[in-house]
């Protein structure tokens, strides 16, 4: 075994699954560190939350390894495992009280009684959970029930931790709430983290890396940073973020006839009433109100562009000069060049 | 018949089993402690009504069963038959008690209690 395999929490290696006759997931590699948290991020059908049951054991592959610090895990059953998992729906038992839900992975290990209440408690108490103790799921809130579940996985000190769509069922200020405990939690305890999620927000601000998913295939692994930076193919740059896409080339600050896809966030667009180096005549639109920042359609001779401005928001019909900092230029698809300027 | 207990397991949330197969429970262990659980109250309402069912199979019962074979319901015949009127209309009042006793721990328990809560959930 090399060390590696030792460093690595957990391992994808050559994946493939066909499930009713349709490829789920095709020769999926995906290496994750020890302690690290990592997002499976793509649109409904990507094949993201059947790599995680491959993971958690519910699914066996067709072909491939899952290594789990470096012990190859493909054939064993989920209840084997050495990891836990959060589900979409939280899956608490409803016959049980809280204290039992979280305490039935300890009871199955055959751990003592004292044994059992001490961790529960200890986990409980980690989560803010101890005046629900003898709650049933039915009587306390989601956010509450979300944080049972997560009791209940971290009770069992796995290896891995699996969250499935963990916040998709809470309202939207308790989400950002809880996804940052849940980053908190997770760097406490520095326990390896794989979440899947459709909302890139949450996948950004959480993860240490993302791994974006099309059709069975990661399309790009890396930082939330850099995804956002330099995303590597047309697809990724559409779904991390907002683009206005072209189709042409970008030479000295406008849009010329090409053959490439030029791509171009609304953040990296600059708008000034007075004329800049490198400034465009442009004409302001129309205007959307999006709360801290506005949304602005300029029209410019080369092209129709979206910017996202902070403050000093001019009057519908305003002319006046806007410059693009930054363009991607994508070539069938794949990353040809970033023009900076 | 059948066709009750079926649809009570048939709705415990297949997430709710998955779950505690990650917790580490083996098969029958998920059949016990939850599976089954969670489908009582099905299976519940399905003896009262087969009961019911035998009941009412009562008088064929007795055509092809006497004297060798008495069932529960024949019994209950031949006791009620045999007695006066007086002692059989004091004996029907007594028999409610325990059909109201049953309503009053069925809606407690099943109607509004946690079993039926496990059918909520998707």
């Amino acid at each position: 075994m090399t060390t590696f395999e030792q460093e690595s929490g957990l391992q994808l290696v050559e994946l493939n699954k066909v499930l009713g006759g349709r490829v789920i997931i095709e020769n999926l590699n995906l290496t994750v560190k020890k302690g690290e948290m990592v997002s499976l991020l793509g649109p409904s059908g990507c094949g993201k939350t059947t790599t995680l049951r491959i993971i958690s054991g519910f699914l066996f592959p067709d072909s491939g390894k899952v290594l789990l610090e470096g012990k190859d895990v493909t054939a064993v059953g989920p209840e084997k495992r050495p990891s836990a998992m959060v589900f979409q729906n939280y899956a608490l038992w409803p016959h049980m009280t809280v204290f039992k839900n979280v305490a039935y992975p300890l009871k199955i290990r055959k751990f003592n009684k004292q044994a059992i209440e001490k961790r529960v408690h200890d986990v409980l108490d980690i989560l803010n959970l101890m005046h629900h103790v003898n709650s049933r799921p039915s009587q306390i809130s989601g956010g509450e029930q979300q944080r049972v579940a997560l009791a209940r996985a971290l009770v069992q000190e796995p290896h891995i931790l699996l969250l499935d769509e963990p916040l998709s069922n809470l309202d939207a200020k308790l989400r950002i709430k809880v996804r940052e405990d849940i980053r908190e939690l997770q760097r406490r305890l520095a326990i390896t983290t794989v979440i899947v999620t459709h909302d890139q927000d949450e996948a950004l601000s959480i993860s240490d890396r993302v791994a974006v998913m099309k059709s069975g295939r990661i399309e790009q692994f890396s930082t939330p940073q850099e995804l956002y930076d330099a995303p590597i193919t047309e697809y990724v740059a559409n779904f991390i973020g907002s683009l206005n896409s072209f189709t042409g080339d970008f030479v000295d600050g406008r849009l010329t006839p090409g053959e490439f896809t030029v791509g171009i966030r609304p953040e990296d667009v600059k708008f000034s009433v007075k004329s800049m180096v490198g400034g465009i005549q442009s004409k302001v639109e129309q205007i959307v109100p999006r709360g801290h920042f506005h949304e602005v359609y300029l029209g410019r001779a080369d092209m129709r562009l979206r910017a996202f401005l902070a403050s000093d928001v001019p009057e519908v019909g305003t002319e006046g000069y806007s410059k693009v900092t930054k363009a991607l230029l994508y070539q069938k698809g794949n990353l040809f060049k970033i023009v900076e300027q | 018949m059948t066709w009750i207990p079926a649809a009570a397991f048939a709705s415990v949330p297949q997430s709710l089993e998955d779950a505690a197969r990650d917790a580490g429970a083996s098969k029958l262990r998920v059949f016990r402690d939850i599976t089954f659980r969670l489908a009582l109250p099905g299976i519940l309402v399905a003896m009262v009504m087969s009961f019911l069912h035998a009941f009412d199979e009562a008088q064929g019962t007795y055509l092809v069963g006497v004297p060798t074979i008495y069932t529960m319901p024949t019994q209950m015949y031949a006791l009620v038959l045999n007695y006066p009127a007086q002692i059989a209309a004091v004996f029907s009042i007594l028999l409610t008690i325990p059909s109201v006793i049953l309503i009053g721990i069925a809606r407690k328990h099943i109607l509004g209690g946690h079993l039926a809560e496990g059918f909520q959930i998707k």
